[in-house]
């Protein structure tokens, strides 16, 4: 039990600085607290909105079934895609298994360790609707016994599957040459089956009434953690406790049992290289700048590290749905928003298109945050950067560049693709096109900013890099806050202002943002750079 | 070449290094000894502008690294004990890239790459990539890449370790061919019996402090350099 205990205190030492071994004295580093408390007290906002909502219907309770099925998507959407690699792909594989110890403790660790992240991750969405709940319902004592063991315990289904999804992609892409690209493909195609599977679901129930009451007795009848956790929140049972707390435990045992059966073949095929001689006679020597050779360097990190691909495709996805569903089905969306509550007829709306694209702009480059992970996924190597002769600054710029290079050809293309579709001014497209760079400049450069404070260049695989940082959770917080403020404003100001004259002060706003920035960088970011070390 | 002033380095309330002071000229090996977390790293990593330090100087060709270090840097290559380069990168385009970085000519770059792959038997690898290699091979990339644009002070960081018999030998001709040229070396180890062969001048380091530095032969005496370190060691 002891080796047990050690194991996960060593794994959440290193992995997210949870438990860390301290000296005396020494202050604790914990995840960003603060951002996490902001970020639920908005949604606490919210789900008090809806519960009174329910509330009008006698449903209340329903808010429950709700934000646990929110918190079941989530968990699944994160997890299918980083359970392979979080389980199997970690740099302390070849210490752990020469150790005395059973291959299914590796893997109980392991998982404890995603667990124990995703149960801090969901009690930022959970918490607020447990209050929320609580507020507008009578509950006794039990209420905080049963909410505090579904915290502890929702993760427990979701992770089993994400971590079965896990360990069939990579027992799959183990065999192939391309290995991380494809594990990435078949959780893909996993979390797509999935999406359909609820989708299905969805067009065969019938939503007559209240659509949220209907989904959430849907998601009770259905998800069995959801029914068991609205029955015990309303009238308290003690053997439908009993039985809720055995059943996830004993679906996690399974899980882990069934892994760590396959752990080590997975594990072993991953780990083979196949390699061929391979000479170097037809490389075309070209002599490039500092700043092009950087750029390229990135830029082949990038498309080498697929769950940062993949994580970071997110805001560009939306936003290609977004431009193709505008531009092919306008009339028909238009019409579905316009009725009598509705502040604005079609035309009208047509009219405000230059700023609906504007707000989709900022909505992908807000949501997407490349640079902040690129300082730590440097890992070792960045010492020898560090040892060449190139600033510090010129260092933090490229990877700036790099990133604005990934992001803008697509939001510059779509904006375009608006522009001609729907014949905007000359002015307006010259205005989104501004927007179009300046926004990712303040994103990119916030990122990188972020990640020179919580830089991690030990992590045990580049997922927990890319999904697992400090780094990486305050940009997602940070962007979903900053994409709310800058579309209400922007929106505001259009109202006040008139269409053009509101780009106008977006871009000014989002311009003086950027030359702030680049003052920090140059001076704290760059300061930062120097004190930093792998 | 390099003269080192007085530098000194915490690490919370450790000491890594204490005063530091000691000078290695032009056209010297230098071997720079200690037991393990005696602040060897911490020194060549902060001779190399990867590590701040506390107090004190570092001159690199009589420029300051603290005020100067693209300057400093030019003229340096760094390899680090632990060769952990650019994994997805093919072997060649790091090479290639690392000499982007110094600005090296296109000539200079293929004559200097062609004769170190060869010297370290890795013509037929340099098309893969970085990932694939072991351990050792990795280290070999590092020093192609560090001797291809010909550095005139090259700093190891325990140059020796992971390299077959075959490798450490060219290795050590290569040192011998940087010196013959008018560099400086500047390297740490544990491997007394090579520094005592190969070096010129060594430093002793222990808990953060020189406690000796000066010529191979007024150090040893007529003892091994084994001798003398466990000596020093025991005090």
């Amino acid at each position: 039990m002891s080796k047990l205990f050690s194991l996960i205190k060593a794994g959440m030492s290193e992995g997210m600085q949870i438990l860390p071994y301290r000296f005396k004295g020494e202050k604790s580093r914990l995840v960003p607290t603060e951002l996490a408390i902001l970020v639920s007290i908005m949604i606490f906002m919210s789900a008090y909105g809806t519960t009174l909502m329910l509330a009008e219907d006698g449903m209340e309770k329903m808010i429950l079934a709700l934000y646990v099925l929110a918190t079941m998507i989530l968990t699944i959407m994160e997890g299918v895609y980083k359970s392979g690699d979080l389980l199997f792909n970690c740099k302390d594989n070849d210490l752990l298994l020469s150790m005395p110890i059973k291959k299914s403790t590796i893997v109980l660790v392991r998982i404890l360790k995603f667990y124990v992240f995703e149960m801090l991750y969901n009690a930022i969405f959970l918490v607020p609707a447990i209050l929320a709940y609580a507020l507008n319902a009578e509950v006794g004592a039990s209420y905080v016994l049963v909410s505090i063991l579904m915290i502890l315990l929702l993760p427990a289904i979701p992770i089993a599957i994400s971590c079965i999804v896990g360990m069939i992609s990579s027992a799959i892409s183990a065999r192939f040459k391309q290995k991380s690209a494809l594990q990435v493909f078949l959780s893909f195609l996993s979390l797509a089956l999935l999406v359909g599977v609820v989708l299905a679901v969805s067009m065969t129930s019938d939503f007559d009434g209240n659509t949220m009451i209907a989904v959430g007795e849907k998601t009770t009848e259905l998800y069995y953690p959801a029914g068991a956790y609205v029955r015990l929140a309303t009238e308290f049972n003690w053997l439908e406790l009993i039985q809720f707390i055995l059943i996830n435990l004993a679906v996690l045992l399974i899980t882990v049992a069934v892994i760590g059966r396959f752990y080590f073949q997975i594990i072993t095929r991953i780990n083979v290289v196949k390699r061929k001689e391979k000479a170097y006679t037809n490389y075309n020597f070209k002599r490039r700048s500092q700043v092009h050779a950087m750029v390229r360097k990135e830029l082949v990190k990038y498309f080498n590290t697929p769950v940062l691909l993949a994580n970071t495709a997110f805001g560009l996805v939306i936003f290609i749905i977004g431009v193709g569903a505008l531009c092919f089905k306008f009339d028909d969306i238009a019409a579905s928003m316009a009725s009598e509550e509705f502040p604005l007829t079609i035309d009208e709306m047509r009219s405000y298109l230059p700023s609906i694209t504007f707000a989709l702009v900022s909505f992908t480059s807000l949501m997407t945050f490349i640079t902040t992970t690129m300082i730590s996924l440097e890992g070792r190597a960045f010492n020898a950067l560090k040892s060449m002769p190139i600033s510090g600054l010129k260092v933090i710029m490229t990877k700036i560049l790099a990133a604005m290079l990934l992001i803008t050809p697509i939001t510059a293309l779509g904006s375009l693709v608006m522009s001609v579709r729907f014949g905007f001014g000359f002015l307006d497209i010259l205005l989104i096109l501004i927007g179009v760079v300046a926004i990712p400049l303040v994103t990119e450069s916030i990122g990188i900013l972020i990640d020179l404070k919580y830089a991690r260049f030990h992590a045990d695989s580049e997922t927990e890099v890319v999904k697992q940082s400090p780094g990486v959770m305050i940009s997602s917080f940070l962007g979903l806050g900053m994409t709310v403020v800058s579309i209400s404003l922007l929106f505001m100001a259009v109202w006040m202002a008139g269409q053009t004259v509101g780009l106008a002060i977006m871009n000014g706003v989002f311009i003086a943002i950027f030359l702030m920035l680049y003052l920090a960088i140059a001076t704290r970011g760059e300061e930062k750079y120097r004190g930093l070390a792998a | 070449m390099i003269k080192i002033k007085g530098v000194s380095k915490k690490y919370g309330e450790k000491k890594a290094l204490d005063e530091v002071s000691f000078e290695v000229k032009s056209g010297e090996i230098f071997a720079f000894i200690g037991h393990n977390g005696a602040g060897k790293t911490t020194l060549i990593k902060s001779m190399c502008g990867i590590l701040d330090f506390d107090s004190g100087d570092i001159l690199i060709d009589g420029k300051s690294i603290k005020t100067e270090p693209i300057e400093c840097k030019k003229k340096m290559a760094y390899i680090p004990d632990d060769p952990e380069l650019y994994e997805d990168m093919k072997a060649i385009s790091f090479i290639n890239f690392v000499c982007d970085m110094y600005d090296v000519p296109i000539e200079v770059r293929e004559r200097n790459i062609e004769r170190f792959a060869k010297m370290f038997g890795m013509e037929n690898e340099l098309g893969n990539v970085i990932k694939s290699f072991s351990h050792g091979m990795k280290q070999k990339i590092a020093l192609i890449a560090a001797l291809s644009h010909e550095p005139k002070i090259l700093v190891m960081d325990e140059p020796f370790v992971g390299l077959d018999p075959k490798a450490i030998f060219d290795m050590k001709e290569v040192m011998r061919d940087v010196i013959k040229k008018g560099g400086t070396i500047f390297f740490s180890t544990h491997i007394l019996d090579m520094a005592e062969k190969l070096c010129d001048r060594v430093a002793i380091v222990k808990q953060g402090k020189i406690v000796k530095v000066g010529d191979m032969k007024e150090i040893r005496g007529d003892k091994s350099l084994e001798k003398v370190f466990l000596e020093l060691e025991a005090k």
